[in-house]
């Protein structure tokens, strides 16, 4: 029976040192001194920090080109609050990562080559492609993004290109019905054909996507707008997916 | 003075102590165990095992306390028992040794693996072909890493572990002017464009991409192949008051830049860095695979190693069992990615990594001395039983009859 009488001491000391180590948990800033990175050559003469080396910053205000936050699409204009600048801070959205662009940058890990009656448009902050099909039933947009894989399900996204367009998100069970692949030069992508419902005396919006998983990165190919444009543009996009490569060293 | 060590040794080495500490450690496993189912193997062993104390937050509220006693804490009291029960209760002597030695090599044991969960550090580094890289990428931590890039020549990096955007209190970096002051904290996040949601609340942001970003909290995961991408509001505060505020997250892992008292700062949110003293370039990674087969044959790193002091240049080739070690850190080849453009290795530094070894062959030198010594001595007892047997008039051996034709 003693043994079964914990010594009160015993407890105490217990709770007295939880307690002591817990109050000292609080982890240190650390600060240390490095080289400057080294820097891509392809964008160092578009940045404006070119002479401190560090040409991968974006400018303040923008997303980075290429690296957008999940789930995001492309803003059509660069950031507001050019106010909220830091004094002396060069101007949002110049040089030239918004010049139209045909191919993918050399900096990507994929190439692709627009069909020729695509026209390019200025990259914004987060796109890699850009470009505007126009035929005789209206004009489609064509956006390239790319983010990181690991925060980017599959199913996630193509439920929120569904919901852009007012249709009911998917299930895991309905995916593999309701998406098609496409495997192409070694890459494999998800794709998507979705319309939603046509508003009163509007069009019906159609997205067509094509989602990449390629090492850590989730490249996403849509192409969106009235359903008859975009559906005049069908084979076309297929075409398009199928001119993606992986780039060469 | 001594009174009061002797009878706290005397505590220590105390069975009840030992038998405490026990269904501590097994009241302590099974919570882990459940807690698994929600937590992952690598956060409940950091939570539970891995700590001295295990911190719980009350559900519904932001306060965390205290309520179990952590592994360490367990552990370090159960080694302290085990030693100071040695040491009072076998008497040093040549029979003893052998125990002695069993004893003290488990209790190295048990060091050892304090010593490697506080300090071995787990890392990757992942390297493009011809891409020479100086740090690598711890698994677990992250840090939002404040870097003064004003100076042409050099990086001054501030960096700040995540614990401490949690607690959303001011934020002092040394010899810096500013302050951080974390706004929200979220371990996990989504994110949509300003203009999918145009309902979403006003960004606390006013500086970098996080005006155009709608921050939407989610569940923390702990699946093995998915990653958090947590996410802060920070404020930053300069000599001359605030200068403003930004979004830093895992997600966008590209550093945004501001300007404060004269010098340009960079932030981004990031696995936290681990820096060495050499550079690594990986000159080539070789996939092989058996001929006319995809079955993969080998998977290796040719690197090409430098010194920061230049006396040390040499290439080295990485492969399946043959780990590069320089530095205190052990390179595995462990991945490969963009078409075997890219290799992965896993960085470990493990300074505790030679105890386990010392420890089993302590305690096997022990069992084999104290074996050794009981077979001597059973080996004497039954020559003298036999000697005895075979004396004239002596009684018959109980021992039954062994051997003979079969």
């Amino acid at each position: 029976m003693t043994l079964l009488r914990a010594p009160r001491s015993i407890g105490a000391t217990i709770a007295a040192l939880t307690l002591l180590l817990t109050g000292c948990r609080e982890e240190p800033v650390l600060t240390y001194r490095t080289g400057k990175e080294p820097t891509p050559a392809a964008v160092a003469a578009s940045d404006p920090h070119a002479g401190h080396d560090h040409a991968a910053i974006p400018p303040a205000g923008e997303l980075p080109p290429g690296h957008p936050p999940i789930g995001g699409e492309p803003a059509s204009t660069p950031a507001s609050g050019d106010a909220a600048l830091p004094a002396g801070h060069p101007p949002i959205g110049s040089g030239p990562l918004s010049m139209p662009t045909a191919t993918g940058p050399a900096t990507d890990s994929i190439t692709w080559a627009a069909p020729d009656h695509w026209a390019a448009k200025p990259l914004g902050a987060m796109r890699r492609g850009s470009f505007t099909a126009r035929n005789e039933h209206g004009t489609a947009d064509c956006s390239i993004i790319v983010l990181a894989a690991a925060q980017n399900p599959l199913l996630e996204n193509i439920n929120r290109w569904r919901g852009q367009i007012g249709l009911a998100p998917l299930t895991t069970a309905q995916l593999p019905t309701e998406s098609a692949t496409l495997d192409n030069a070694g890459l494999t992508f998800t794709t998507v054909d979705l319309v939603g419902p046509a508003p009163a005396g509007g069009a019906a919006t159609r997205i067509l996507g094509a989602i990449l998983y390629r090492g850590e990165e989730a490249w996403f190919f849509k192409l969106t707008g009235p359903d008859a444009a975009v559906a005049a543009e069908q084979p076309a996009f297929l075409d398009f997916l199928r001119t993606v490569r992986p780039a060469t060293p | 003075m001594r009174a009061l060590l002797r009878s706290l040794v005397a505590r220590l080495a105390s069975l009840r102590l030992t038998i405490v500490l026990l269904v501590l450690a097994i009241v302590l496993v099974v919570i882990a165990t459940l807690d698994q189912v929600h937590l992952g193997i690598w956060a409940v062993q950091a939570k539970y095992f891995r700590s001295f104390v295990v911190v719980q937050q009350l559900p519904g509220t932001g306060v965390s306390i205290p309520f179990f006693p952590g592994g360490y804490l367990v552990g370090g009291l159960l080694l302290a028992n085990l030693l100071c029960a040695q040491f009072l209760r076998f008497r040093l002597s040549w029979r003893n040794v052998g125990l002695h030695l069993t004893h003290f090599g488990i209790a190295l044991l048990l060091v050892g693996e304090l010593v490697t969960g506080l300090l071995s550090v787990e890392s990757h580094l992942t390297l493009d072909t011809g891409e020479t890289r100086n740090y690598a990428e711890a698994a677990f931590q992250r840090e939002l890493a404040i870097t003064d890039i004003t100076d042409p020549a050099f990086d001054q990096v501030w960096s700040v572990p995540l614990s401490r955007l949690e607690r959303r209190e001011p934020i002092a970096l040394p010899g810096c002017p500013l302050t951080i002051l974390p706004i929200q904290f979220f371990p996990n996040a989504n994110f949509f464009m300003r203009r999918d949601a145009p309902n979403a609340p006003a960004s606390p942001a006013s500086l970098g991409f996080g005006q155009q970003v709608v921050v939407q909290p989610a569940a923390p995961t702990y699946r093995p192949n998915e990653e958090n991408a947590p996410t802060a509001f920070v404020e930053f505060r300069g000599p001359d008051g605030p200068v403003g505020t930004m979004l830093a997250t895992l997600a966008i892992a590209q550093p945004q830049t501001f300007t404060a008292a004269g010098r340009t700062y960079s932030v981004t949110l990031r696995r936290t860095r681990i820096y060495f003293d050499f550079s690594l370039t990986l000159l080539e990674f070789r996939h092989d695979k058996y001929p006319g087969t995809e079955i993969p044959r080998n998977f290796s790193s040719r690197v090409r190693l430098r010194s920061s002091d230049t006396k040390e240049d040499r290439e080295v080739r990485i492969f399946m069992n043959n780990p590069l070690r320089h530095g205190g850190y052990t390179f595995y080849q462990s991945g490969f990615k963009n078409d075997d453009r890219t290799t992965i290795l896993q960085v470990v530094r493990n300074p505790g990594w030679l105890i386990p070894y010392l420890a089993c062959v302590l305690s096997g030198l022990g069992l084999l001395y104290h074996f050794a010594l009981s077979l001597f001595a059973f080996l004497q007892r039954d020559r003298a039983a036999a000697a005895g047997s075979a004396a004239p008039g002596s009684p018959a051996s109980p021992r039954p009859a062994t051997g003979g034709a079969r």
